[in-house]
């Protein structure tokens, strides 16, 4: 069961978008995300669907990948819809008025549009993360925040937890699979009981877990200090990240998207 | 106790692009008392095999039944059609997987890090209790166990299991699998990471044990060394299948099919060939120093009875 848990979900294949620079798509993805609360019309959103749909052709990431990454937030979708769709007050003369449930029309087009907002920015963001490797999202975020340096926020030690962390991700939960394993052999049951049972039932996975990551967590800081590690200071990259002509076509593509946007 | 495994297979992801076969249809019959080594590269498909011993995994086909017990039915919760699985089938399972866990007991690798508890009688007392027995009996069983395990109980009894040294949690650890009282007692690779002295004690006490108790045992192991010495009867996988089985002496003499699955042959029987090779008069089969030492010094006698 913890086998099917994925965390960075990375769709690894070869497309111009995967070969575009993570700091070009990082900035490209929070002006697609502005966009998306710049439009409020039909031929607008016409226009940002257009395009999400040429970058999802583009970066070759399955059409059914994309739909999973929605399924965890569907029911926030239908909610949304739904709460717009009841308490939206229009002017002119309600749609349907059965007692107390009162529906408007701006209040279904709201609702809808709604909708439709929700689903492409999940989209848009999920892109990011397909189709770039965590790790070079994190050096993206690391190159983004480095004039934030200035005003003393720790941009490379930032980035270099959040490689860490991702790097463990997979180590720790074989681990827990490990653990969890080891204590069934022992008669415990993680599966059945109330609540509070299956509370307690975490511990003795919880305790040899925490122990193991410390453990890991120590012997990484000495094997990093023995090899010099003392942070971010004058350190080169293995991977130098370079803008290509793929990113000045995404640019150029982007400013043009934008001016739409803008513009309708 | 004997085991028997009926036409065993296993398959990870079935159904997906990344479908492996890590056990392929199985036979196996293990008599009590036997002391069995089980030997086979990485990914050869011993760890899922013992998995499924103690019902950790179900297999996709074919059984295990441990002294006329099926262990490997009923494991699974009916999960189909989104049924409401109803309390009585819980219950039923969770019999069931304890009856399994009565019957079997697995220590995986590096068990010390699956210690938990505050002081070292109540993570043995763990497995006990899961197994619903009463206070006196689950205490009477802690006793016990950390006794064969060279851990005096009154010594260490309020110890934490973390101050303890490598060795000796890894024997706290093994004690809390046998408080459960296994009749097959399974062992994943016991002695790795140990220095030789901690190597050797361990070993030592699952002989003991095998022998006082007359309990199943098998060991997975790396250490071909190991084997000769303590093994009765060696087991060795390849690919989901066994492809040697038989007493130690019998499966060292496949020495070339051995290394071509990525195994060896203990060193002792290396130097064996060897000197057979260069023309000495000594057993062919030697797998452990001592038999050597043995054989060696009789024809070095023989000689100089010869020469004299």
């Amino acid at each position: 069961m913890i086998r099917d848990i994925t965390i960075g979900q990375y769709y690894s294949v070869e497309s111009p978008i995967h070969k575009m620079d993570p700091r070009f798509k990082l900035i490209a993805s929070m002006l697609y995300l502005i966009s998306l609360f710049l439009i409020n019309q039909m031929v607008a959103y016409l226009v940002v669907i257009s395009f999400i749909g040429i970058v999802v052709k583009v970066s070759k990431v399955p059409f059914q990948f994309i739909m999973k990454g929605l399924k965890p937030v569907f029911m926030l979708i239908i909610f949304a819809f739904l709460i717009n769709v009841f308490l939206t007050r229009g002017t002119s003369d309600p749609l349907i008025d059965i007692g107390f449930i009162t529906i408007y029309s701006e209040g279904v087009e709201r609702a809808f549009f709604m909708a439709i907002r929700l689903v492409l920015l999940i989209v848009g963001t999920s892109l990011l993360t397909l189709t770039t490797s965590p790790i070079e999202l994190t050096d993206g975020i690391e190159y983004l925040l480095n004039p934030f340096k200035r005003i003393g926020l720790p941009a490379h030690e930032l980035a270099m937890m959040m490689t860490i962390a991702l790097r463990f991700i997979p180590t720790l939960l074989e681990e827990t699979d490990k653990i969890m394993k080891a204590q069934m052999a022992r008669g415990a049951d993680f599966e059945s009981g109330n609540l509070m049972n299956r509370a307690k039932a975490l511990i003795p996975l919880l305790v040899p877990l925490f122990i193991s990551a410390f453990r890991r967590a120590d012997e990484l800081a000495m094997a990093m200090e023995a090899r010099c590690y003392k942070g971010g200071e004058g350190r080169t990259r293995m991977k130098v990240l370079r803008y290509t002509s793929l990113d000045i076509i995404g640019s150029l593509v982007m400013i043009v998207y934008m001016a739409a946007c803008i513009a309708l | 106790m004997s085991i028997k495994i009926v036409n065993l297979t296993h398959i990870y992801d079935k159904k997906t692009p990344n479908e492996t076969v890590a056990i392929d249809h199985i036979n196996l019959e293990i008599e009590t008392g036997e002391f069995i080594g089980l030997i086979g590269h990485t990914g050869s498909g011993k760890s899922t095999l013992i998995q499924q011993m103690n019902g950790l995994l179900k297999p996709s086909d074919g059984e295990i039944i441990v002294s006329g017990y099926n262990i490997t039915e009923g494991l699974d919760l009916p999960r189909n059609q989104r049924k409401r699985v109803s309390k009585s089938e819980v219950n039923e399972r969770k019999r069931r997987l304890i009856e399994v866990r009565k019957r079997v007991g697995l220590v995986f690798q590096y068990p010390e890090y699956q210690l938990f508890e505050e002081t070292i009688e109540k993570d043995v007392a763990f497995g006990p209790i899961n197994l619903g027995l009463d206070e006196t009996e689950v205490k009477l069983r802690v006793i016990d166990a950390m006794q064969t395990v060279g851990m005096p109980y009154e010594q260490f009894k309020d110890r934490s299991p973390f101050e303890l040294s490598g060795g000796q949690k890894r024997r706290i650890a093994i004690a809390g699998v046998l408080a459960m009282k296994p009749e097959v007692l399974i062992l994943d690779e016991p002695t790795a990471g140990l220095d030789p002295k901690g190597r050797d004690e361990i070993l030592a006490q699952i002989k003991a044990l095998h022998e006082k108790e007359k309990l199943t045992v098998i060991i997975v192991s790396h250490s071909m060394e190991d084997m000769a010495k303590i093994a009765e009867r060696l087991i060795v996988m390849n690919k989901g299948n066994v492809v040697l089985d038989g007493t130690p002496k019998e499966v060292f003499r496949h020495i070339d099919l051995l290394e071509e699955i990525g195994l060896a042959v203990p060193q002792i029987s290396y130097l064996t060939r060897a000197l057979v090779s260069q023309g000495f008069e000594i057993d062919p089969d030697i797998i452990t120093v001592d038999e050597a030492k043995d054989a060696l010094l009789n024809v070095l006698l023989k000689q100089k009875v010869k020469n004299d």
